[in-house]
């Protein structure tokens, strides 16, 4: 069996990052007639009741909501940690869960993230309008507690956790442990609510205080050390293309990165997470309004260091946070601030297109750098899609990175981490990265299925990897590109590598979709619409469905595109078409990536 | 020995044999929208049909370090049989330039257009609309015979309208018959049951291009004799007599391959201007007969000739042709470049010849050359004429229009640039880089920055006045017609130059071989020698050709 298999087929299983490690490790070894007897073994042991199965109420349940993966990996972590303290749990996500289950639960731990402008995960859609329904049950029997995830350069900040965390106390249900509400920058936030609904725990399960500190830090299960976000690894930048020809409108960075002996793994579907550094220029202007000179002490959260390193490593300044205003119109008091920061959307309007900058030229107060560094969002890293495949590129990762360039309130702007790469990164550079595991976007295991890849601009990232990895394998399933992007003459990503795979024959079809070549905009949706009696073939053959890019608009509208496939080339109601993309999403044969 | 033959034949007769009348694939490549080319048979059949798939090749590397394909786009040239073309189908151009070109337009050595920087998707809708403009693209390119040339010459207006007629009957009686144009871009629909017929040039068309000319003495603007064939009207008393046939011309040669050469036409006799179309046909059939199919190197008919032998051209003839082949009709030529300014026709009407520096009709700063004619060609007056030396005539103009044209140029700052010297104004150049995939040196975009340079030197000699011709191509195919030039260069490599010295300047002599592989800098060093020697120990009114011929100097 390839290990590859293993891994993929491991990962989607219901096992903690641990418990992953160890199958994987011990299953390798064995040969394929030890597997068969193991195979035949196993079947009948499960069916002896197993200890830990006691009464289902007594388990706590781990019920998440995710979107890029976050609060899954989250909820993954806490089942983790309930198994190391004995507490028996069932781990599940929103779009698997039956709401039936709720009357048996009398634990329940919520992870949701929110998406866009407030909205839940698509995955957690349907539960939160069951729970905001007519049919929503009485839950007096519940205790429960969520970790709400979200952004806050976003006016409606964490909303889906906050909507969970008062449907379930209008429903009876007793919070145990209040909402934390969490930033990109979560590790910390989460460590607070874990703690605090471990301690709740323990009361009845009597554990001491001593043994949930114990568990808490993570240690190195491996011989080896293992990077990970909160222990990046530099990796130095082998080579920096724009991909964009010429007189394009957009600019797409790919990047190829040395993981050295650094035993970095990842899978097709996984990405990568990259902490930037804030722009000298952009520092000394701010140290300029504020009258400081950058050499003050300051105590970073990673330590004691001059404020210049501080705003350089460690810190976001752009974009401005709602957070960031908050705080700064309490520190200062100015009026108009504090108007604000009480609506909604005029903070909504006010965070639009300023940064940290901005807004303290705009409100200028006398700050301490110790304070100004109290103002500001911590350093996290942003997360692109892995585009190659490790078994194509030994010790390598390439990315795709779309540079975010505007002008806004008078000066030059850009997105934090893709200015970074653009502007301030040369190849032979390192930067500081880590690999964020996504089994929600993951080609099929089995080689010979077929695969539908749908994807704008950056979107094609993972496909990248994806077919590098069926191009390496042996069994051979057909595979569809879809790609849309602004112009053929300059935008078509990877165009010559796709040529030679379609050459090749291990992409069977692609079909692309560019918008401003003609009056008429085309898009993707229309390239799938266009071949949608094919693509029902497709998925009548089992082929599984990709989508990954833009979640706002393009995700939607292929969502839309694939339902009228449905019901046009199946034959099917609008309801019977929506069980059936149900059952694709169950299958793990619907997988987004979007964002 | 046909059945080897056939065995043997190059890739290119296959391609024309299997292409079903010249469609091949190419409907199917034109509706691929995964890459901008279409595939490399189907180019090669594209030719036929006017374009030439192209890249832009100063992006070359870097789009292939972007993991992009070349940028492909096409060239497109449009057939204008004499180089006349009316003010309406002027504008056409004009716009298409804009709208689907790369902003310009660009007068060729044989009085036609091309457009450059055309991508796939655009060369439909583009070819459609210069036929709506009663133009056409067929067999401009390819192996068949091509634009046919004529001399605008305006001073004789009553025998250039005639022989003007003869060449635009030639240019259309041989063009191909195939419906395959018609159905690729006109949308005419696929009739199977009436099956393509190529008379004339049957399923494999010709061996190789062929190229018919007239000329109307003594003006040579058209080089007659660079064409595989050329008829040189011969006028006396101001009447058409017919024309002298001159046979086997041809420009290219292979740099390291002695067996190919540049050679001048041979005069082989006298028709009247109805035998015209008669003796083209049994020519053109003969080099359709016994052209090389096998080594396309050899496959002009000038090889044909040199091969068989002239005089087995006249047997062949006589078998083909029914009128009568005269004795040769003697002619005189003095120039093969064009006479600039204002002239009057003998029927009244105004001609004004305008330099276009290397055929490029473009706006630059403070020269709106491209706008002026737009605006020249929306008064609607006369015609426009493109000449043999990429330059434009505005003819036709009656007498009270002469001055609104005037205005026109003078509004757009056409006129005013430095006075140019003889040797800017007798100055050609081929397109080369960035288009042409035949370069091997830039042409078109360094020849004006050199010839500042030689400004300079023929200043300190006084030579600005004196006429000589000046042509440079990027590889030694001979688009500029270089090897009939006064000075002439080819390019060998990247800023690299043969230097030709010694044609006559009314193109009835070729150069020879002066210097091999010159950079920019030993060019000067030789060309300042030659001047000051020339302005010394020249003969009054010896032109520079002559000059460098009596001092053995090639």
């Amino acid at each position: 069996m390839s290990d590859i298999l293993l891994k993929g087929g491991l990962e989607k299983g219901p096992f903690s990052k641990q418990q992953l490690a160890y199958l994987d490790t011990s299953l390798k070894s064995l040969n394929t007639d030890q597997l068969q007897w193991l195979a035949g073994f196993l079947t009948s042991f499960s069916r002896i009741p197993m200890e830990r199965v006691a009464d289902p109420t007594d388990s706590v349940w781990v019920l998440y909501g995710t979107q890029t993966g976050n609060s899954e990996r989250l909820a993954k972590l806490t089942a983790e940690r309930l198994d190391g303290l004995g507490i028996g749990n069932t781990l599940c996500s929103m779009g698997s869960f039956n709401p039936r289950e709720l009357g048996k639960i009398n634990r329940l731990l919520v992870i949701v993230s929110t998406q866009g402008l407030g909205e839940p995960p698509v995955e957690a859609e349907a539960f939160h309008n069951y729970l905001h329904g007519k049919r929503a049950p009485s839950l007096g029997h519940m205790k429960y507690s969520v970790l709400a995830l979200g952004d806050s350069s976003y006016a409606d900040f964490c909303q889906t956790g906050k909507e969970f965390d008062k449907v379930f106390e209008d429903l009876g249900g007793k919070r145990f442990f209040g909402r934390v509400d969490c930033d990109v920058d979560f590790e910390d936030d989460y460590e607070e609510w874990l703690k605090g609904v471990l301690n709740e725990m323990s009361q009845s399960h009597a554990l001491s205080a001593n043994s949930i500190e114990k568990m808490v830090p993570e240690t190195s299960e491996m011989g080896f050390r293992t990077y990970d976000r909160k222990t990046p690894y530099e990796a130095e930048v082998l080579q920096k293309i724009n991909l964009n020809g010429r007189n394009s409108t957009k600019e797409t960075l790919h990047i190829e990165l040395d993981l050295g002996d650094s035993q970095i793994q990842y899978q097709p579907g996984d990405a990568l997470g990259v902490y930037a550094h804030n722009p000298d220029e952009l520092i000394m202007e701010i140290m300029e309004t504020l009258g400081l000179t950058g050499t003050e002490n300051v105590a970073s959260h990673t330590g004691e260091k001059s404020l210049m390193e501080a705003l350089r490593t460690d810190y976001e300044l752009t974009p401005l946070t709602g957070a960031n205003v908050i705080r700064y119109a309490k520190l200062t008091k100015d009026p108009r601030l504090e108007k604000i920061v009480d609506d909604n959307m005029e903070l909504l309007e006010y965070l639009r297109g300023r940064d940290v900058l901005d807004m303290i030229r705009e409100t200028p107060f006398k700050l301490s750098a110790e304070t100004f560094i109290t103002l500001l969002r911590k350093n996290s890293p942003r997360l692109y899609s892995i585009a190659s495949s490790s078994e194509v590129y030994e010790n390598e990762v390439h990315i795709l990175v779309s540079t975010v360039r505007y002008k806004a309130h008078g000066r030059n702007k850009g997105g934090h981490c893709s200015t970074y790469m653009a502007d301030r990164i040369q190849e032979g550079d390192r930067i500081s990265v880590f690999v964020e595991h996504n089994s929600r976007f993951k080609p099929p295991v089995e080689l010979d299925v077929p695969m539908i890849m749908v994807g704008a601009g950056t979107g094609i990232a993972p496909y990248r990897s994806f077919i590098q990895q069926r191009q390496s394998g042996t069994a051979q399933g057909k595979t569809w590109l879809f790609f849309g992007d602004r112009n053929f003459s300059t935008d078509f990503l990877y165009q010559t590598e796709w040529l030679e795979y379609l050459k090749k024959g291990t992409l069977a079809r692609a079909d692309v979709a560019f918008s401003r070549d003609q009056e008429k905009k085309v898009y993707v949706q229309d390239r799938l619409l266009e071949k949608g009696k094919e693509v029902y073939q497709w998925l009548e053959e089992g082929a599984y469905f990709y989508v990954c890019g833009d979640a706002q608009k393009m995700a939607k509208d292929v969502n839309h595109a694939l339902r009228s496939i449905i019901v046009l080339h199946g034959g099917m109601t609008e309801e019977k078409a929506k069980e059936y993309m149900d059952y694709l999403r169950v299958a793990d044969r619907y997988q987004t990536d979007v964002y | 020995m046909r059945e080897n033959l056939v065995e043997k034949r190059s890739k290119e007769e296959g391609i024309k044999d299997n292409s079903n009348y010249l469609r091949g694939t190419i409907a199917k490549g034109l509706g691929d929208p995964l890459t901008g080319a279409i595939a490399e048979d189907d180019a090669k059949l594209l030719k036929f049909h006017g374009s030439y798939q192209q890249h832009d090749r100063d992006l070359e590397k870097e789009r292939r370090q972007q993991k992009l394909e070349p940028l492909y786009q096409f060239m497109l040239r449009v057939r204008i049989a004499g180089g006349v073309t009316t003010p309406e189908q002027w504008l056409v151009m004009d716009e298409l330039a804009d709208r689907y070109g790369n902003g310009t337009l660009k007068l060729t050595t044989r009085q036609s257009f091309q457009m450059h920087g055309i991508l796939k998707g655009n060369l439909k809708p583009t070819i459609k609309t210069i036929n709506e403009a009663l133009m056409t693209t067929i067999a401009t390119c390819g192996d068949v015979n091509r634009n046919v040339m004529c001399n605008p010459n305006p001073y004789q207006s009553k025998v250039h309208g005639q022989v003007y007629a003869l060449a635009r009957e030639v240019s259309d009686y041989f063009q191909p018959r195939t419906k395959a144009y018609y159905e690729l871009w006109l949308d005419h629909k696929r009739e199977i049951e009436i099956p393509d017929q190529e008379p004339l040039y049957k399923k494999t068309y010709l061996p190789r291009k062929f190229k018919i000319a007239f000329c109307i003495p003594p003006h040579n603007d058209v080089d007659i004799y660079a064409n595989d064939l050329g008829f040189v009207a011969i006028v006396e008393a101001g009447r058409l007599q017919g024309f002298t046939v001159i046979v086997g011309g041809g420009m290219g040669m292979t740099f390291g391959d002695d067996s190919t050469y540049p050679r001048l036409g041979t005069p082989i006799g006298f028709v009247a201007p109805d035998q015209v179309l008669p003796v083209a046909e049994a020519i053109v059939s003969i080099q359709r007969d016994y052209g090389n199919r096998v080594n396309r190197k050899q496959a002009r008919f000038k090889y044909t000739i040199d091969n068989y032998g002239i005089d087995w051209l006249k047997n062949e003839l006589s078998q083909r042709f029914e009128g009568t082949l005269e004795v040769i009709k003697p002619f005189r030529l003095t120039t093969n470049g064009d006479q600039y300014g204002w002239v009057r026709g003998i029927d009244g009407h105004w001609f004004h010849t305008l330099f276009v520096e290397n055929g490029r009709i473009k706006d630059t700063e403070g020269h709106f050359l491209k706008t002026a004619i737009r605006k020249i060609a929306e008064l609607g007056i006369g015609d426009l004429r493109l000449t043999g030396n990429q330059n434009l005539i505005i003819g036709s103009v009656p007498e009270n229009d002469k001055s609104k044209i005037e205005e026109v140029l003078k509004e757009y700052h056409v006129h005013e640039k430095k006075r140019l010297t003889g040797l800017r104004l007798g100055s050609m150049a081929c397109v080369a880089l960035n288009t042409c995939g035949l370069a091997f040196a830039e042409s078109e975009r360094y020849l004006p920055s050199l010839l500042d340079k030689f400004d300079v030197l023929l200043q300190e000699n006084g030579l600005e006045d004196r006429a000589i011709n000046i042509r440079m191509t990027g590889c030694p195919n001979g688009c500029a017609r270089s090897a009939l030039a006064e000075i002439g260069f080819i390019g060998r490599a990247p800023g690299r130059y043969n230097m030709y010295l010694g044609a006559s300047h009314n193109g009835d002599r070729l150069n020879r071989l002066y210097r091999e592989m010159l950079s920019e800098e030993e060019i000067l060093a030789e060309l300042a020698q030659l001047l000051k020697n020339y302005a010394k120990t020249g003969l009054p009114s010896e032109h520079f050709g002559d000059y460098v011929i009596r001092m053995k100097i090639v």
